[in-house]
């Protein structure tokens, strides 16, 4: 309680700050507490002498975190290091110093929302949750000094976006970690933005799209009203789910419709030479850019009503009989259940819609997000390439490349692989018709394995390429949170503030995608000899079948 | 009469040729000894063989041993079952469905099979299976595919809600609208046998084709096509090429 009441004062002495004073911002970390000594002096008093003077006079007792449980009740360094919670990082932007305690008021609010909303994830599971609250000062929203340069800009999609630098919070959760909160793991980090206007959609990266442990999610303070926003977006940044609803307009749609641009995608320096060569030539590789989109990792979402296309020795093949999601209303599949990520609007039912709880499917990932092990097997794969019967391998290598919708999983990521070649063996042997001996043989089947480890594999798409679809191609990734994309000098090109129409090509940006396909060198040296492969994936539980064979032929 | 029985007589010849030639593959022992200058012994016959055999196992192992040194292990696995990778339809009145179901859906497919994908895009009992040729189907590169798609969906066999034929229509995408397919992809916007959501996806496809390579179908094409075709694929390249999210679910009305 005393911290409050610091804090209180605080706020109270800088409201009576002259318009002459300049902040001055510096923290001694002490626990969970920061000496603060960020307040307003004078600026004909800004001396080194000055400072060490009122030093004592100023020094007030601020936290700068907080970890609360969802009764808000105070947990410990000993809590965080349990491995047996999961924790959530809730951040301030567009707070200056005098909205500390305002910042603190809205993360018990958001606490509180999130442990009482229906059955979600977060209520139910909310003696499992720690909330680290971390106050980062700054400037007001749309000042240079915003924390993680946050702001509300005119959207080229949506009325108003929330937007600010997802490089920025990766960057202070490191730091955080390394200095303040040893054991700091966020499942997802939430941003809260200074701001009550009620026309921006709140909006959030899952952990698959920005390739780390967490996602981001951002919200304002109007987002507070209900629980919904919060559990909402985190259900994107900490359990990966995407979007089970459907856009206006987009109702008779087809994901599979964006495959059109799958030819302007490049291979890049993550894959072998090979990948990349033969596939230029001719194009024998089976990758789409709906299956990175929707079948990346995602385990709610998926692009077929039976998922599993494998048999799976721990569970029956999933059923996801409801069609939309991911904006587009043909094409993708969800499980039957009203739930958090889905809405009302298109094609409401018994068993299709919103409510605040989650499919089956959903509880299975969550679940296992708070350390059951996989309901299921990796169950999502796909022999790749070479096109079934491919006649052209040359050399004495081949390289296959596997699907595998699940070597993204966020919580049960395919450890390996087991990848069979087999090819038939010519063995002689002496054969008699009647008294006269003669060379005969037989075919012997033989079978060669391998564990492969999967690696990152990309895909690039670049803009420049992309002609009139570079309007489609910005819609898509800012609504699955892709915000930020990283250019070769260090910085990031802000893809959701302009429309990409309006950027002069010399600036347009290349698009990285991690993607859901490995490859698997195979040694095949033998002249005009069919080879038969296969593989199955481990997730550290659980291995899935068997593909079905598949063959390429090695000519020379 | 005689020249009949020397006709005879050369077939069976020919026929006796023939078949010690299927018999041996082309690995005849040696020549009759009575060809030779000396008749060889029994033994002598069994070592010449063994020779023959020894010298073609010379390799014998060898890609085995290539295979090991790379890393891999050799195991025991059942081989592959030619009528599962040619994808044969009878294995579902064999009571199969399933086993062909996983070698469909797990593995991507070459157009020779295409024909029999799409006999069992009509005959296969599971939805899924009916789902899974498909997008085989779909995914076979070239024409193949597309075509045994266009005529499964112009047959009217399956009903629009079926598995099988919802995602007919988004595969149905011409290479370029340059492309021997294009003007039929593009005629089926006049067919009677689709729906209003499968025309609105193949007009989509033409339209994100042409936006891609800024182009639109020939006018020769275009003429063959209805007013209202021709709208649809306005309305379509212009929701293509504008960005399409109003974001409608407002996130504030739950």
């Amino acid at each position: 309680m005393k911290k409050f009441l610091a804090s209180a004062l605080l706020f109270g002495l800088l409201g009576q700050a002259s318009a002459q004073s300049v902040p001055i911002n510096s923290t001694i970390t002490l626990s969970n507490y920061s000496v603060i000594t960020s307040t307003t002096v004078n600026t004909s008093a800004i001396t080194t002498a000055s400072l060490i003077t009122v030093y004592p006079w100023w020094i007030l007792w601020q936290p700068t975190w907080k970890c609360r449980r969802w009764d808000l009740t105070a947990c410990t360094s000993t809590d965080l290091a349990n491995p047996n919670y999961r924790q959530i990082l809730f951040m301030p932007s567009g707070y200056t110093e005098e909205e500390r305690s305002a910042f603190w008021t809205d993360f018990d609010t958001f606490i509180t929302n999130m442990s009482n909303a229906g059955s979600v994830w977060s209520t139910v599971k909310r003696d499992r949750l720690l909330y680290v609250g971390y106050y980062v000062t700054g400037g007001a929203l749309g000042t240079p000094t915003a924390a993680f340069g946050g702001a509300v800009m005119a959207h080229p999609i949506r009325d108003y976006a929330l937007t600010l630098s997802l490089e920025a919070v990766k960057q202070k959760v490191a730091a955080i970690k390394g200095s303040d909160i040893p054991n700091l793991k966020p499942m997802g980090v939430q941003v809260i933005l200074n701001n009550f206007q009620d026309n921006i959609t709140a909006n959030a990266a899952p952990p698959s799209f920005l390739g780390g442990s967490y996602g981001i999610a951002k919200m304002n303070r109007d987002d507070l009203r209900s629980g919904y926003i919060a559990t909402h977006e985190l259900g994107h940044a900490a359990l990966n789910f995407v979007d089970e609803y459907v856009e206006t307009g987009l109702e008779n749609l087809n994901i599979r419709s964006i495959d059109v641009a799958t030819p302007l995608v490049l291979f890049d320096g993550s894959w072998s030479g090979f990948v990349r060569g033969i596939n230029d030539l001719f194009g024998i590789y089976d990758y789409n850019i709906s299956e990175i989109l929707a079948g990346n990792g995602n385990h709610n979402v998926a692009i077929s009503s039976v998922p599993s296309t494998v048999y799976s020795p721990i569970s029956a093949a999933q059923q996801y009989p409801y069609e939309g999601g991911m904006f587009f209303g043909k094409g993708t599949f969800h499980a039957a259940g009203k739930n958090l990520m889905n809405s009302d609007r298109t094609n409401p039912g018994p068993q299709n819609g919103f409510a605040y709880a989650h499919s089956g499917a959903q509880w299975m990932l969550i679940n296992t997000a708070f350390g059951d092990a996989p309901y299921r097997a990796n169950d999502r794969l796909r022999a790749a390439g070479p096109t079934d019967g491919w006649w052209g391998e040359l050399g004495d290598q081949t390289v296959v490349m596997m699907y595998d919708g699940d070597k993204r999983n966020h919580f049960h990521a395919t450890q390996s692989y087991q990848v069979q070649v087999g090819w038939w063996e010519r063995v002689w042997f002496t054969s008699w018709w009647g008294p006269f001996p003669y060379p005969d043989y037989r075919d012997e089947w033989r079978t060669a394995q391998k564990t492969v480890w999967p690696t990152e594999r990309r895909i690039e798409l670049r803009a420049t390429s992309l002609y009139g679809l570079g309007n489609l191609a910005q819609s898509v990734l800012c609504g699955v949170g892709v915000t930020e994309i990283p250019k070769p000098d260090g910085g990031v090109f802000k893809l959701c503030e302009q429309p990409l129409s309006t950027i002069a090509s010399a600036f347009l940006p290349t698009f990285t995608f991690r993607t859901p396909y490995e490859e698997s060198t195979v040694p095949a040296s033998q002249w005009w000899t069919t080879y038969w492969w296969r593989f199955a994936a481990y997730n550290g539980h659980t291995t899935s079948g068997w593909t079905g064979w598949s063959s390429f032929y090695r000519s020379l | 009469m005689k020249n009949r029985g020397l006709v005879v007589t050369t077939l069976a010849l020919a026929a006796g040729v023939a078949i010690y030639a299927l018999k041996f593959g082309g690995n005849a022992p040696p020549p009759p000894a009575a060809a030779l200058p000396t008749e060889p012994t029994q033994g002598e016959r069994i070592a010449a063989v063994e020779r023959v055999v020894q010298e073609r196992n010379r390799n014998l192992g060898e890609e085995a041993r290539r295979f090991e040194a790379d890393g891999w292990q050799m195991v025991a696995a059942d081989a592959p079952e030619p009528r599962l990778t040619e994808m044969d339809p009878g294995l579902i009145a064999a009571g199969r469905e399933r086993e062909l179901r996983v070698q469909i859906a797990s593995t991507t497919t070459a157009a020779r099979n295409a024909r029999n994908l799409g006999r069992i895009l009509l005959l296969a009992e599971l939805p899924e299976t009916r789902e899974a040729a498909t997008d085989a189907l779909g995914r076979i590169k070239g024409d193949a595919g597309k075509i045994e798609l266009i005529e499964v969906l112009t047959s009217g066999k399956l009903q629009p809600d079926d598995l099988g034929r919802r995602q007919i229509a988004a595969y149905l995408r011409p290479s370029d609208l340059d492309a021997e397919l294009a003007p039929r992809i593009a005629g089926l916007l006049d067919s009677k046998a689709l729906t209003v959501a499968e025309k609105e996806q193949i007009a989509y496809n033409l339209a994100l084709v042409g936006l891609r390579d800024g182009m639109t179908l020939a006018d020769d094409v275009l003429a063959t096509l209805s007013p209202e075709a021709r709208a649809l694929i306005d309305r379509m390249t212009d929701l293509g090429g504008k960005a399409f999210l109003a974001h409608t679910d407002s996130h504030k009305n739950h």
